[in-house]
């Protein structure tokens, strides 16, 4: 306690030097935390949005992401109605939806184009956490009319470029399970924008039955499990992972491509960034605490005179840093909090990324974890550069220490 | 009784550069519990080395030194640096007091060096800050005090550990006739009441008139000693 009042006040003491030092770890603190804390942000905004698109776990054949298929469902499920009861008593799991992968040629009668297309259940787009951006026209139904044409909803390029409407009717064309071409028409009952370009040209929904009649199979591809709390995806995967060990069992994060890249590439920016904070403060702090050092070589001389060990004068210095370190943080923190509220009310949007179709909301997620680590790493920068500024000031012998004007 | 210092044949060169000098040439020097002793002599002539190393703060090139019957020449750094935290006090030309802390947390630091409890330190403290008279300026900062006060405060921080030996270099050479007459009259009390030991060095006719035993000092020798 009386090492911290004495260390305070030698870092009161010249006052325009430390505040120069905190205003400089304030800023790197809150460099770190903004940059941070928009990229922990927007993480967790694609992390949400894949997870609710994709399921946050999805059970396939053993092999489906492993290599192309040479034949429609090739490496499809079967018994997936099976797996799908097997589940319906986890009280974790919100929804289990079965989806199938399948391309063709889409017609208007004048055009043909090629679409991937992905059979789905009606329930898909009407689960109530659904994030599906229609442009035109309704979900699939929830119980069609088995009288009717099946159902198709179109990305809105494709739809443009087919310049099909809602109520309009296109003839699919694929081949089927055993080889043989194939072909349904199928009425327009939505348009989507799916937030990629290349998606919104090629893009198909259909419902699963009609799929799999399109395509003459009773497989399936993928099963989706919809959790109600992404903390138990990786608890339930395990346990799927041991009971069904000879089918396909992956997380979402083995197939989410665009989060794996984003979040890497923010790790690698903010990375340098953090690492030129840290040694921006080290440089400084360490410039500060020499310069104390040799201003007060006649008091360190006549501590050591006194009989005050080398690691306790050492000490002295470090408190102090630590204590100009732990103020600038502190402002710092203030400064991001200031700033992601700035954006929450200025309703700061980004551009979309290329590729993507739609800006997306500048906000800072600003975690205990983040501060926590912010502040440790920069109190460890401010440690180790008050160490070795004061250990060389400690160096000098106290007979010459005393003698310094 | 026992000699609180006892030098032998102390020898101490500086070299700068081409030229050697030779700042102690043959030290024999025993100073008693409770003496005062005032090391005198030309500028240049060794007083400051000579009391460096009384002090612990610096070795002889060759020679015998025992502090308090103890073979400091043996010690390590740490051990010199712990014994002159429990034996020895120091008072400097320019006060040297910690500008951070107030009159009486200067003279405290010492005892905290000790590791004394609050409450024993406090004691001591108060009644060192007393001893020289500055009971109203505790709380005062060293820059609020005239040169008189600090050299009295660093009097009491000396003092405050009832250290074997005090070692004081030019302690009056800072301060004006009248200032540096009432710090001699306060050393020398408070050195017999207490039953200290000094060794200070001075250029200061006033102090020498005052000592029962002066040093002389030239080129690094003991000249004459006169009781
Ligand atoms: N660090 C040093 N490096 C080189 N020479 C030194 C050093 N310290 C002292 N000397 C030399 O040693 C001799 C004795 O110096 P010392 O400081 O002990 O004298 P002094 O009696 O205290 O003088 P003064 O009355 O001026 O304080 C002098 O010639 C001085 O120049
Ligand atoms: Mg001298």
């Amino acid at each position: 306690m009386k090492w911290f009042k004495f260390a305070l006040r030698n870092v009161l003491r010249n006052r325009r030097r430390s505040l120069v030092t905190i205003a400089l770890i304030a800023v790197g603190a809150a460099a770190i935390l903004a940059t941070q804390g928009f990229s922990h942000h927007t993480n967790k905004m694609i992390l949400e949005r894949t997870i609710n698109s994709t399921g946050g776990i999805i059970i396939s054949h053993a092999d489906f992401f492993k290599r192309d298929e040479e034949k429609a469902l090739e490496m499809g499920l079967s018994d997936y109605p099976s797996i799908i009861s097997s589940l319906k008593a986890n009280s974790s799991i919100k929804h289990v939806l079965p989806s199938i992968h399948f391309n063709g040629m889409i017609s208007n009668g004048d055009k043909t184009v090629i679409f991937y297309g992905i059979g789905r259940n009606a329930l898909y787009f009407h689960r109530d956490d659904a994030e599906i951006n229609f442009v035109s026209g309704v979900p699939l139904s929830m119980k069609p009319d088995p009288n009717k044409e099946p159902e198709i909803i179109l990305g809105k390029d494709l739809a443009k470029s087919l310049k099909a409407a809602v109520g309009d009717s296109l003839t699919l064309m694929s081949t089927t399970a055993n080889g043989t071409l194939n072909a349904i028409d199928f009425t327009v009952v939505g348009t989507v924008d799916a937030g990629i370009n290349q998606l919104n040209k090629t893009l198909i929904y259909t419902h699963i039955s009609d799929t799999q009649e399109l395509l003459d199979t009773d497989k399936i591809h993928t099963l989706s499990i919809y959790l109600h709390d992404f903390a138990q995806i990786p608890i339930l995967l395990t346990e799927l992972q041991q009971k069904r060990p000879d089918i396909g069992i992956t997380p979402w994060s083995d197939h989410a491509e665009t989060y794996n890249k984003v979040k890497k590439m923010f790790g690698s920016i903010f990375g340098v960034m953090g690492i030129i904070v840290f040694i921006m403060v080290a440089f400084s702090v360490s410039n500060t605490m020499s310069q104390a050092v040799v201003e007060r070589t006649r008091e360190i001389g006549t501590m050591g005179a006194l009989g005050t060990s080398k690691i306790l004068i050492i000490t002295n210095f470090i408190i102090e840093a630590l204590i100009i370190g732990a103020i600038g943080v502190a402002i710092g923190i203030i400064l991001a909090f200031m700033a992601g509220f700035g954006l929450e009310i200025l309703n700061a949007q980004m551009p979309p990324g290329p590729g993507f179709t739609n800006p997306y909301p500048l906000r800072l997620l600003i975690s205990a974890s983040l501060i926590i680590d912010t502040l440790i790493s920069l109190l460890v920068a401010c440690f180790l550069a008050s160490w070795f500024a004061a250990s060389r000031g400690v160096k000098k012998p106290i007979v010459e220490a005393l003698t310094h004007v | 009784m026992c000699d609180v210092v006892s030098i032998s044949n102390g020898h101490k060169k500086y070299h700068l550069g081409e030229t050697t000098v030779q700042a102690l040439a043959g030290v024999d020097l025993n100073i008693q519990q409770g003496e005062f002793v005032a090391l005198v002599g030309p500028s240049g002539s060794g007083k400051s080395t000579l009391l460096n190393v009384c002090g612990l703060l610096d070795t002889f090139d060759t020679g015998e030194y025992q502090l308090n019957g103890i073979d400091v020449h043996k010690l390590q750094p740490q051990q010199l640096s712990d014994f002159r935290k429990d034996n020895i006090g120091f008072i400097f030309q320019s006060f040297n007091l910690f500008p951070v802390m107030s009159a009486f947390e200067n003279i405290e630091y010492p005892l905290i060096l000790q590791g004394i409890p609050a409450k024993d330190r406090k004691r001591q403290a108060s009644q060192a800050i007393d001893d020289v008279g500055l009971e109203k300026f505790a709380y005062h900062m060293p820059d609020k005090l005239s040169g008189g006060q600090r050299q009295r405060v660093a009097i009491a921080r000396a003092l405050v550990k009832q250290p074997k030996l005090i070692i004081a270099d030019e302690p009056t050479a800072s301060l004006d006739t009248d200032t540096a007459n009432q710090v001699i009259d306060l050393m020398q009390e408070l050195g017999n009441k207490k039953g200290a030991t000094f060794v200070v060095a001075t250029h200061d006719e006033r102090m020498t008139k005052r000592c029962k035993r002066v040093i002389h000092l030239i080129d690094g020798e003991i000249n004459n000693e006169m009781v």
